[in-house]
């Protein structure tokens, strides 16, 4: 089975040895993080055709190389070779050997525990919907993911992301502890094989509610759900929408100016794998906020805040300092409030902004901000 | 493959750091090769890579080798196409992370920078001041400032900006010894005083010194670009279009002459969008293209007058911009952000299947040499011969004019090499045949690519008796000979030994 990962992947690795032009180099955040070029995708790949040609063992130490990836997409942004998804296969390639780092291991066991990568009862993961009275069928359905529910102190943005959609007259049904994880994790960790029997039926879950529409605050979900599912040839066959998407096409009450600023950072998940940029901009506008642009490093050539292909899971502290790297860009904009929708981000950017010691920088998620300016008209 | 002792490897961290020394085979095995043409398994390690983040360190680091004799390969990003970083064993110093910008300096319209940083994140960052460093290879994406100078490369302005010695104000350098010193004339271009010894360092391949930082002119940003293709029935009229346009007065930006396979391979992604051939007409043996740049109406005005030029001469204008727009995606915008672009220059659609897709079984492997301006054709009725010769399919001319206002060229005669031994030994001897064919034309073995570790050897034929003189250059710089060893001076580790005659 690993043999057979590699061998499909031969070609890939001979193109890249072969051309070998090092546009997916400098800006890699893994680069960035930690200096060789071994960490960078053109390293990567010619590592794989070295492995290819037998002249490297497969190890942890080689195999770590391939985890220390946040699978941002930067690299495909330069090259054709769909770096990412070769990526993943490279760590199909360890993780079916066993030579995945231990705290991979742990998330697959939890899921296999819990079926959910924190390995808590479902039921806890359901909690932050208490007392909203949320029914579990409707033609919307909100999907909350893990990472929301689960990180202390970001349940609240799920219980205002509800007010805020009721506020502008739609009510969302919510699964609790019925939902399904997505399986995106697994999917980055290289259990490829898991995560599809998984996605299978996750999508039967989901068609069964009967729902027109899903809407997740979480980009990593919205993108296994809407893409990742799709190229497994698994479709969920209901309208996947990222809550900055849906927001942005509801009305808004007239909101005055708030005269704030805000310095937006786009998800690796969101802008570059999902192409989703505009959308979370009209919406902090439409909600009364000025967006202040970085110079470069936006949109679909966002910067990765370290977080992504779980990075923070497996390495948090070199996540963190990616995450300072991160900060340092969107603070020369002036803002002092960074915007960003996605919870990997969200807890990455805070502890970067923690490790900066700026005190007078907060980092927000996109609903928390619609949230203040509807609330408090 | 000599190993490093272990105290060495001691005194290496203790002056940079454990985690600015990397010694695990899969680390080295990234630093294993450059772009010339090679087999697939190919792999020649240092036995160090060291990641330094300044001069002082890089000057540690060859004090340290200078004590033990240990051979040094610098190293940039690793796109020498004559294996110019290419390290066998030793250290390797990564000069990647030495990126910072340590000076600009608006009024002087100069700036200071570490030689690690790559030519797109210098112009990233000038951008957000209006301002421009105009040497830029089509390998900007990752070749470092020091390696651009210490290769001399061509860049895509070249007939209006020159190659890397027109826009150094001064270095500081690490010699062979470990000492720093600072080469030229601070933050001005103009001096006649002593010997311009940063003038030496351009295309000196890391052999004297290693370029740690650069004072580099900058200007300003041109308000407006624009550009168009003519078609020509021979290499020689349009040759003879681009020194009529020049002597009308007009100042052309960027000046490229293909001949009609080049022009196939350049637009890649006019046929990736539309799913069909480009069309040139039948007669056409060279497409020039031209670049203009500054205000609107004199970058109108200029085309205008070379249109009327070039008409003159039998060329004809490539009406179809997408056609235009495509090739210009490959040759100067295709990967920018679009801060650094012109509305008109938006990303081409596809452009980036363009290596992929052309690397599947063969890859791109080229002769780069020079030839004087009259003797283009010639060469290249040799390039047609000498290539058939080997066996080798031809992928293509591109005819770069790289000297401010002049019709001085540097060439890339291109070849698909696939990756069996015997292919990429047939390569070398091309390269060989094709460099000693151009110094019998008047012109020179290496156009922008240094010597390296391929044409090492045929130097002689270019030089004659001043190697003698060049080798005793290095000595002064670098008196145990440990500065990128292989390079320059020695036997080629490429090419067959009787074709170094």
């Amino acid at each position: 089975m690993a043999e057979e990962i590699l061998k499909n992947l031969k070609d890939k690795f001979a193109i890249c040895a072969r051309t070998f032009c090092g546009y997916c180099v400098y800006d890699c955040p893994a680069f960035k993080e930690y200096r060789s070029e071994a960490y960078t995708s053109r390293g990567k790949m010619n590592i794989g055709n070295y492995i290819v040609h037998d002249m490297l063992k497969p190890t942890r130490e080689v195999a770590e190389i391939y985890y220390r990836c946040t699978l941002c997409g930067w690299c495909e942004i330069n090259c054709a070779l769909e770096n990412t998804t070769a990526l993943i296969k490279m760590r199909e390639y360890f993780a079916e050997q066993g030579l995945e780092p231990e705290d991979a291991k742990q998330v697959l066991m939890n899921f296999k525990s819990y079926g959910n990568i924190f390995g808590v009862p479902n039921l806890m993961r359901a909690k932050w919907a208490e007392g909203l009275n949320l029914s579990k069928r409707g033609r919307v359905l909100i999907f909350a993911g893990c990472n929301y529910p689960l990180i202390p102190g970001l349940g609240e943005i799920l219980v205002k992301a509800v007010k805020v959609l009721r506020k502008l007259g739609v009510e969302v049904a919510y699964l609790f502890e019925e939902e399904p994880c997505c399986g995106a994790p697994l999917y980055m960790l290289g259990y490829v094989s898991i995560f599809r029997n998984h996605a299978e039926k996750v999508a039967k879950v989901l068609r069964d509610t009967g729902s027109n529409t899903i809407v997740t605050l979480c980009p990593a979900c919205a993108n296994a759900l809407r893409k990742r599912y799709t190229e497994l040839g698994i479709d969920v066959g209901i309208e996947i929408l990222h809550i900055s998407e849906y927001l942005d096409k509801l009305d808004f009450p007239q909101i005055k100016n708030t005269n704030r600023i805000i310095a937006y950072h786009d998800p690796c998940e969101l802008a570059r794998h999902l192409g989703i940029v505009d959308e979370p901009r009209r919406v902090l506008r439409k909600a009364g906020y000025e967006v202040k642009e970085l110079w470069i490093h936006k949109g679909k050539y966002t910067f990765c805040c370290g977080a992504g292909g779980a990075h923070r899971t497996l390495y948090p502290d070199n996540a963190a300092s990616m995450a300072m790297r991160r900060i340092e860009e969107l603070i020369t904009t002036k803002a002092k409030i960074i915007a960003t929708s996605c919870p990997a981000c969200l807890v990455n950017l805070r502890a970067g902004v923690l490790r900066l010691f700026l005190e007078d920088i907060e980092v927000k998620d996109l609903v928390e901000l619609v949230y203040e300016t509807l609330f408090t008209e | 493959m000599p190993h490093l002792p272990q105290h060495v490897l001691k005194e290496l961290i203790s002056v940079l750091g454990s985690e600015k020394v990397l010694t695990s085979p899969v680390q080295l095995l990234a630093y294993a090769r450059n772009w010339n043409p090679i087999t697939r398994d190919f792999a020649s390690l240092p036995d160090v890579v060291v990641l330094p983040e300044s001069t002082e360190e890089v000057a540690e680091v060859v004090k340290i080798a200078y004590k033990y004799n240990i051979p040094i390969t610098p190293r940039g990003g690793g796109t020498s196409m004559a294996a110019g970083s290419i390290a066998r064993g030793g250290i390797l110093i990564d000069t990647k992370r030495m990126d910072k910008i340590l000076e600009l300096d608006t009024d002087n319209m100069v700036v200071t920078v570490q030689a690690g940083i790559p030519l797109r994140k210098l112009n990233e960052e000038l951008a957000k001041y209006g301002l421009w460093f105009p040497y830029e290879p089509e390998s900007k994406h990752l070749a470092t400032v020091g390696s651009v100078i210490a290769l001399r490369s061509d860049g895509t302005f070249g007939i209006r900006y020159g190659k890397a010695e027109q826009h150094i104000c001064s270095l500081t350098i690490v010699d062979g010894r470990g000492r720093i010193l600072k080469l030229g004339h601070r933050k001005t271009l103009i001096s006649a005083s002593g010997y311009h010894l940063h003038w030496l360092m351009v295309s000196s391949e890391g052999t004297l010194g290693i370029i740690t930082e650069a004072t580099l002119k900058v200007i300003p940003l041109p308000k407006y670009r624009d550009v168009a293709g003519f078609a020509f029935p021979s290499l020689n009229t349009a040759v003879k279009a681009v020194i009529d346009i020049l002597s009308s007065g007009l100042s052309i930006e960027a000046a490229n002459i293909n001949c009609r396979r080049r022009f196939q391979f350049y637009t890649h992604a006019y046929r990736a969008k539309y799913g069909r051939e480009p069309k040139i007409p039948e007669w056409t043996e060279a497409v020039l293209f031209l670049s203009f740049a500054g205000d609107e109406d004199v970058v109108k005005f200029s085309l205008e007058k070379s249109e009327s030029i070039a008409k003159k001469l039998g060329g004809v204008l490539i009406e179809e911009k997408e056609i235009v727009r495509s090739w210009w995606s490959s040759k100067h915008v295709g990967r920018d952000p679009p801060e650094l672009r012109f509305r008109w220059e938006e990303p081409f659609p596809d452009f980036k299947q363009k290596w992929p897709d052309s690397q599947k079984t063969k890859r791109f492997g080229a002769a780069g040499v020079s030839v004087p301006p009259g003797k283009i054709s010639e060469m290249y009725r040799k390039y047609l011969e000498i290539s058939s010769k080997y066996g080798l399919e031809v992928l293509g001319m591109n005819v770069y004019f790289q000297h401010p206002n002049s019709p001085h060229v540097s060439i890339s005669f291109a070849v698909w090499v696939g990756d069996s031994e015997d292919e990429v030994k047939r390569f070398y001897m091309y390269v060989a045949e094709m460099a000693k064919e151009a110094v019998k034309l008047g012109g020179s073995i290496s156009a922008y690519y240094g010597d390296g570790e391929v044409l090492v050897g045929l130097t002689e034929i270019e030089h004659g008796d001043s190697m003698e003189y060049m080798l005793k250059i290095k000595e002064i710089f670098d008196p145990k000979g440990i500065l990128n060893p292989g390079k320059k001076f020695g036997e080629s580790k490429w090419i067959p030994k009787e074709f170094l005659r």
